[in-house]
């Protein structure tokens, strides 16, 4: 017979007082990513920047850094990164909707900022957070060249091209296709070379919803 | 002050018939009707204390909550004399250090710009206005083209120059006034022929730029030459990053191609557009003291051998900041030489160099457009007032409501309790 568990309110209690006190004590985001310039080491985790980037950071400027000096922090303004600059030669540029910026920096040096990404000339259709908004890389688009980026057409992709599958795969799908429908399959099963989906976080985490969804909790 | 700020542009009203060519002190640019304060002056007023409206933002500052921009607005709309400019300048800064500094309202912006040039605080304005990251002051096109006048009026061309220079950060050229006010500062600054440091030649050079591109005659010709050259030398002499960090320039190497091919394009073209003469003077010394100082930098490389440790190590520095492409730049100055000398005989032969000083052009600019550009301005701002004064009561009315909807609950709240208390 096992015994009944305990109820340990007060345990309960601290617990949720420890998270509450851990949410409120969360580091600003102008503590977090604070940087000695001299060591380049950051003083709230006491690490070290990448060696690679040390030219970098003494030579370019964070986007809020950017953003402070500019009107409504620059909402509207296009902004592009010098690693796109170098990587790619087509324009990636984002567009920026809204800011929000940490004030209790010094400088307004750091915040979050949201807005439309165009990656090698193609636009995105949602508003999304910008990332990597405290890398000592961004340059701001001047007005007059602004319209010298957006003009750029990027080519059209080349169209989807098909593969037949694998013999044995090919003759299970089939063999599953007589079983289920009764009839044989029509056409020949084709793979397209070009995957539709993107494998990211939210791409695994809908289809572990999916499986729960059908099959239901084990027991 | 005001009342001897009018004199002076009573007075100045009568000078501006006669269209005097020499350039005194008293030399002024826009009209009375433009920098007149009886339309500032006569909206409705919201008279409050000032020390009440302080002792209410710092409760609410010490509190943690955030202080509405309609406090901030009423502090400097109600600024009465010198030493409340400077308090009014203390909650700017808090302001911006508040979680609402998104908020600022153009209309506190340009009262603030208002009242700091009633009361004589100028140099004050300028200051919030070089650090507008700490105060938040982003002055509208109307405001910058005051302030360029104030100081136009009294001859101070090198602090006009810092404000042309901000404008320029904000890439704020879109009204042909404020071009023609901040070419002519440049050219009068340019004039008097300063001892620039290098960022201050780069401040200059990129106000001519970003202001002549947006200028599509002579003058902004003239103007894109000479910011191109100016940026040129300075990243000949420190390096492409020295000339586009911080500010609104484009990131390509070769800023003396371009000014070059700025001459190409005039040479080309085959309307009435020429080049003032002394740009291309001032484009030629440019390119000589360039290459004089190239010259020798190589052949007095083996001199400097027994410099102190310091300079030494600020040269390697400059050297590996120097990378391949600014070393392939240098190199081709000679050619840049070679072309300029070209390209000046095509312009000279096709008749396209504008004998007339930049500065004597820019001033004939400003007698003619200035005055039609000017009424369009104001009618602008007229509208601007009108929609700031309704945003104003508006903002007033909101804040009326939430304060009789909390003591709307806060009585209830009583009530309960006492209702609560005799049971």
């Amino acid at each position: 017979m096992v015994k009944k568990k305990r109820l340990r309110l007060i345990a309960e209690m601290a617990r949720k007082i420890r998270a509450y006190r851990e949410l409120k004590s969360r580091p600003r985001d102008s503590q977090k990513y604070a940087l000695d310039y001299e060591s380049m080491k950051r003083p709230f985790t006491g690490k070290m920047l990448p060696v690679l980037a040390w030219q970098d950071v003494r030579r370019e400027n964070r986007l809020f850094s950017l953003l402070a000096g500019m009107r409504l922090f620059g909402v509207g303004r296009l902004f592009t990164r010098k690693s796109w600059l170098e990587d790619h030669a087509e324009p990636c540029y984002w567009q920026i909707t809204k800011v929000k910026v940490d004030y209790t920096a010094e400088n307004m040096d750091h915040g979050k900022a949201w807005g439309i990404l165009t990656l090698k000339g193609k636009t995105e259709a949602e508003v999304k957070e910008l990332d990597k908004v405290m890398y000592h890389d961004w340059r701001l688009v001047p007005k007059h060249m602004e319209q010298q980026m957006k003009d750029f057409q990027p080519l059209p992709e080349p169209p989807v091209r098909y593969v037949p599958f694998p013999p044995l795969l090919r003759a299970m799908m089939l063999a599953q296709h007589k079983k289920a429908t009764g009839s044989i399959m029509a056409e020949e099963p084709n793979l397209p070379l070009k995957r539709d989906v993107l494998l990211n976080k939210d791409y695994f985490r809908k289809q572990e919803q999916e499986m729960q969804r059908t099959q239901g909790t084990p027991v | 002050m005001a009342a001897s700020i009018w004199k002076r542009c009573v007075t100045a009203a009568v000078k501006v018939k006669r269209l005097s060519p020499s350039l005194t002190a008293r030399r002024w640019m826009l009209s009375a009707a433009y920098t007149d304060t009886n339309a500032w002056e006569s909206r409705e007023k919201d008279p409050h204390n000032l020390a009440v409206l302080a002792t209410t933002m710092d409760r609410t500052y010490n509190r943690n909550l955030p202080v509405s921009s309609l406090t901030v607005s009423r502090f400097v709309d109600n600024i009465s004399s010198r030493e409340e400019v400077d308090q009014a300048e203390y909650y700017l800064y808090k302001f911006r250090h508040s979680p609402n500094c998104w908020y600022l309202r153009d209309w506190t912006i340009h009262s603030w710009v208002r009242q700091c040039l009633k009361y004589g605080a100028r140099e004050k304005a300028l200051h919030t206005l070089k650090n507008k990251v700490q105060y938040g002051i982003f002055p509208d096109d109307f405001t910058f083209n005051l302030l360029i006048d104030s100081y136009i009026k009294d001859g101070d061309f090198k602090s006009a120059c810092s404000v042309v220079e901000e404008v320029m950060l904000q890439e704020a050229f879109d009204l042909p006034s404020t071009r023609i006010l901040s070419l002519h500062a440049l050219a009068s600054y340019r004039a008097t022929r300063p001892q620039l440091t290098v960022p201050e030649e780069r401040a200059l050079g990129a106000s001519l730029l970003v202001c002549g591109l947006r200028q599509d005659d002579t003058v902004g010709l003239g103007a894109q030459l000479l910011g191109n050259a100016l940026l040129g030398k300075v990243e000949m002499l420190e390096g492409i990053h020295a000339v586009f960090k911080g500010m609104p320039l484009f990131w390509g190497r070769g800023y003396l191609d371009r000014a070059l091919a700025v001459m190409e394009g005039v040479a080309s073209a085959s309307g009435d557009v020429k080049l003032p003469k002394d740009a291309l003077d001032d484009m030629n010394d440019v390119l000589q003291e360039l290459s004089s100082s190239s010259d020798s930098d190589s052949s007095g490389a083996e001199s400097t051998g027994e410099e102190g440790e310091e300079e030494e190590e600020e040269k390697k520095k400059k050297e590996d900041s120097f990378d391949e492409d600014n070393l392939a730049e240098q190199a081709k100055l000679p050619q840049y030489v070679s072309r300029f000398k070209e390209l000046r005989s095509q312009l000279e032969s096709g008749g396209k160099v504008d004998p007339a000083s930049f500065q004597a052009s820019v001033a004939a600019l400003a007698r003619q457009d200035l005055a039609a550009a000017e009424q369009p301005d104001l009618d602008q701002y007229l509208i601007r007032v009108q929609a700031w004064q309704a945003e104003n009561r508006q903002l007033i009315q909101r804040e009326k409501e939430t304060r009789e909807k909390a003591e709307q609950e806060k009585e209830e709240r009583k009530e309960r309790l006492a209702a609560a208390q005799q049971e």
